[in-house]
């Protein structure tokens, strides 16, 4: 029988998914644009993996959490992170869908439509878009790289994630909405993950001025 | 502006062969890197981003390649940029097609099914508010601080979530290299400045009252309590359950409009006005109250609003028109007493009527009888009567003879699409017998010609005894429709017509099994709605009813017994549905035929 994970587990694991579908999500930003490649697929589908597996298992630690009836503040905090992860794995099968989509308009091999030009330049190699865990990647790049990438992975997740989504909402009893929010509004504001810089390089404000823009 | 056709021609042409999305299809041309259109690198402070295009060889481009004119290029580039499918660099907020050099940026999301896009869910729009406000400490435009404002307040369950999904992915984002951020931003910010969502759809959202759950939850307990009698299947039903036992009767005593209601449905009426005002017998019975106290007219604008808004919408125009010149209008024959804000807000928007344009008058009426009318009426006669009337059926025991276990076909609930019909073809047969038939064609007409059921009609020869049933003996006619219905006089139901004019059928009467059921509608369609008087106009003379029945004496057994329980309307049908619904292949019914059957069924059926 699953016991019961300590809360903070629960929280660094929904920390940690939050992080791992961000990053697929700007991994998905780029399909068919000039910065797509097996590579960046290949990543796709990693992070994809990575952040169903850490949903499956956050799921069932909440739910061994929530079954047997947790004391008052714990099922309020339990709940809040099952709302949370409900909103994730939501997002997600979004990402996917679109990933999904892009990933069979451009497809890598045969004859696609050029890719995108949006203002992504391609870069492969080491300075790669794409690559975030350069260093810390584990087993070198010994993965096929024959592989398309998208097509049955991507579609078989979605579906799976679908399932999984269907399956939550009905298990356990949770309304959804009685889930406050612990930040107030606007509250984001003073947060920055690092420091931003002196401001920033590139006016990156909706009145970027004219004449910072030129062509060359 | 002059269009010029063969251009027009070659625009959706050439959209349409490359791609199964049109426009797209066009912005894939001109991505194209060999004939499409000249790139530029923008030169953003350092750093270089490539992919722009200036607006003038936009412009150019599209000429050539569509064989346009210059007007018509600029036209359709303006509207790529307003839909966001190509975006300024510049000027992001002016979305318009510069001809000089101006930079633009395609959009990806727009080229690729936009409907797969981040606009699905208000997630999005709050995850990249919120990290807008990550990177510009809270600077957001008025109508950016708006949304964010509603989103939270509509989303609030999922805020944690996107405050740290946007954390997330501005970090994310900012590991990228500066120029691919910055492309990727731009083209984010112009995506959503193009689907910026009308704040009026949140406010409206936000408008709605919204209840605590668990008196929502209490509200729900307690109505599922109090009705728990009335429901057939969890209580004792009355004579005995059509579905167990196979024998109509509850149907049948419980139809839409039947002449004496059950007791339970008329205590019904007294648990709170809703009740009363969606049972169409209620409905009946508190006209007749309404009457008494000259305020009927409210309730015929409440169905005649009910009509509007479910009735036949290719009419909503005339029908909105009509309800003005009757019930609104200063002066009007049956004008309805509202405040002067509402009566303003209405008349407002019938200069573009569409089905929801009389709601607010609707729901001021509507709160005038309940809260008004509604409790004099409950204590009134005419309800006290109606419930000293009412019956309670003796229970029935269920005969073990019709006990079988074989699999045989219960019969069922008469069909809503034949009680229809019927209703329809009843109140056209009315409105032909009651109306000059050489003064048809009224579908424009306006009022006066509804002094043609205000009783200053020429009185109808005695020979038919239809009218009888319409104009009441005892009660005084205000106006059209004002009708009593008749408790005495019971006319025949047009099964009845049908039944007796095919040849061959049994004809078999019970003493419940004739109504008046049909003739409230008629009474109502009358004062309303002009379109039932256009039942006539496409009339197709000679006896419908005819034609419904089979000729085989086989099968006119069931079926008459059938048509027979068709005229009774199981009160499973009972909804807010329209009295009046427009008949759109009116048929009628000659004067002769009707008048012989009526005259024989009605001194059939005894009351």
């Amino acid at each position: 029988m699953a016991s019961r994970a300590p809360m903070g587990e629960c929280a660094a694991a929904q920390a940690a998914l939050g992080r791992v579908t961000a990053r697929h999500q700007q991994l998905a930003l780029l399909l068919g644009s000039a910065a797509d490649c097996a590579q960046l697929r290949e990543e796709l589908q990693e992070r994809g993996k990575e952040a169903q597996e850490l949903g499956m298992g956050l799921r069932q630690q909440l739910e061994a959490g929530l079954r047997p009836m947790p004391g008052p503040e714990e099922q309020l905090e339990l709940e809040r992170l099952w709302v949370q992860l409900l909103s994730a794995l939501e997002l997600f099968q979004q990402d996917l869908c679109r990933a999904h989509h892009l990933s069979q308009l451009f497809p890598l091999q045969g004859h696609g439509p050029q890719p995108l030009r949006t203002g992504i330049a391609s870069r492969g190699g080491a300075g790669a878009v794409w690559s975030w865990r350069r260093a810390s990647r584990k087993g070198g790049r010994s993965r096929g790289t024959e592989q398309a990438g998208a097509g049955p992975g991507l579609e078989d997740r979605m579906a799976q994630v679908g399932v999984m989504l269907a399956e939550m909402e009905t298990s356990l009893n949770i309304p959804v909405w009685t889930v406050e929010a612990t930040e107030a509004a606007w509250a984001e504001c003073g947060s920055t993950g690092e420091a931003e810089g002196t401001g920033s390089e590139i006016p990156g404000g909706t009145e970027a001025p004219r004449h910072c823009c030129t062509m060359s | 502006y002059t269009v010029d056709p063969k251009g027009q021609q070659r625009i959706w042409s050439a959209l349409c062969p490359y791609h199964p999305l049109q426009i797209e299809g066009l912005l894939m041309e001109m991505q194209n890197p060999d004939t499409g259109i000249k790139t530029h690198t923008q030169r953003v402070m350092i750093t270089n981003i490539p992919h722009a295009v200036a607006g003038g060889d936009i412009l150019q481009w599209i000429i050539q390649h569509l064989q346009i004119t210059e007007e018509e290029a600029l036209r359709l580039g303006t509207m790529v940029v307003k839909f966001g499918y190509i975006y300024p660099l510049q000027e992001p907020k002016n979305l318009t097609l510069k001809t000089d050099n101006n930079l633009y940026r395609f959009q990806v999301s727009c080229l690729v099914a936009k409907m797969l896009w981040l606009c699905v869910t208000p997630t999005f729009p709050s995850i990249y508010l919120a990290k807008k406000n990550i990177k510009r400490k809270g600077d957001l435009e008025e109508y950016e601080k708006e949304h964010y404002n509603l989103l939270n307040k509509k989303i609030n369950y999922k805020w944690d979530f996107i405050i740290m999904q946007a954390k997330e992915q501005y970090k994310a984002g900012k590991e990228r290299k500066k120029a691919d951020r910055y492309a990727l931003d731009c083209q984010e910010r112009a995506y959503w400045f193009v689907h910026r969502t009308p704040i009026m759809y949140y406010r409206q959202a936000l408008m709605k009252s919204t209840v605590k759950s668990s008196v929502s939850l209490e509200g729900l307990v307690k109505y599922a309590q109090q009705l728990l009698t009335n429901d057939p299947f969890l209580a004792v039903c009355l004579p005995s359950n059509p579905w167990i036992t196979d024998d109509p009767t509850f149907w049948d005593l419980n139809a839409k409009l039947v002449e004496i209601p059950t007791r339970m449905r008329v205590e019904r009426w007294a648990i709170n006005f809703s009740e009363l005002i969606r049972d169409p017998k209620g409905r009946q019975n508190f006209q007749l109250f309404l009457k008494k106290e000259f305020s009927g007219e409210n309730l015929s604008f409440w169905e005649a609003c009910e009509d509007l808004k479910y009735g036949d919408q290719s009419k909503v125009k005339e029908k909105a028109e009509e309800i003005y010149k009757l019930f609104l209008a200063p002066g009007a024959r049956r004008w309805i007493n509202i405040d002067g804000t509402t009566m303003g807000i209405t008349v407002k928007g019938l200069k573009h009527p569409h089905r929801y344009v009389l709601d607010a008058a609707q729901t001021h009426i509507y709160m005038l009888m309940k809260k008004d009318s509604y409790g004099r009426y409950l204590k009134s006669p005419t309800y006290k009567e109606m419930l000293d009337k009412a019956i309670v059926p003796q229970q029935t025991v269920r005969k073990s003879s019709n006990f079988s276990f074989t699999r045989r076909q219960l019969r069922s609930s008469p069909s809503p699409v034949i009680l229809r019909q019927l209703e329809e073809e009843a109140k056209a047969r009315e409105a032909a017998t009651a109306v000059d038939i050489t003064q048809l064609c009224q579908f424009t007409a306006p009022v006066p010609h509804l002094a043609v059921y205000t009783g200053t009609r020429a009185p109808p020869s005695p020979s038919n005894p239809s009218p009888s049933c319409l104009v009441p003996t005892n009660l005084p006619l205000q106006s059209p429709g004002h009708v009593a219905l008749p408790n005495s006089t019971v006319c025949p139901s047009p099964i009845s017509v049908a039944l007796e004019s095919a040849p061959g059928l049994e004809t078999r009467w019970e003493t419940n099994g004739c109504n008046s059921s049909h003739f409230p509608s008629i009474t109502e369609s009358t004062e309303i709605s002009t379109d039932s008087e256009s039942g006539p106009c496409n009339s197709q003379v000679p006896g419908h009813a005819d034609t419904k029945v089979p000729p085989k004496a086989r099968m006119s057994l069931s079926f008459s017994r059938f048509l027979k329980r068709g005229c009774l309307n199981s009160p499973v049908f009972a909804t807010l549905s329209p009295k009046c619904p427009a008949v759109p292949h009116g048929k009628v019914q000659p004067l002769d035929d009707l008048e012989q059957q009526l005259q024989q069924t009605s001194k059939r059926v005894a009351k």
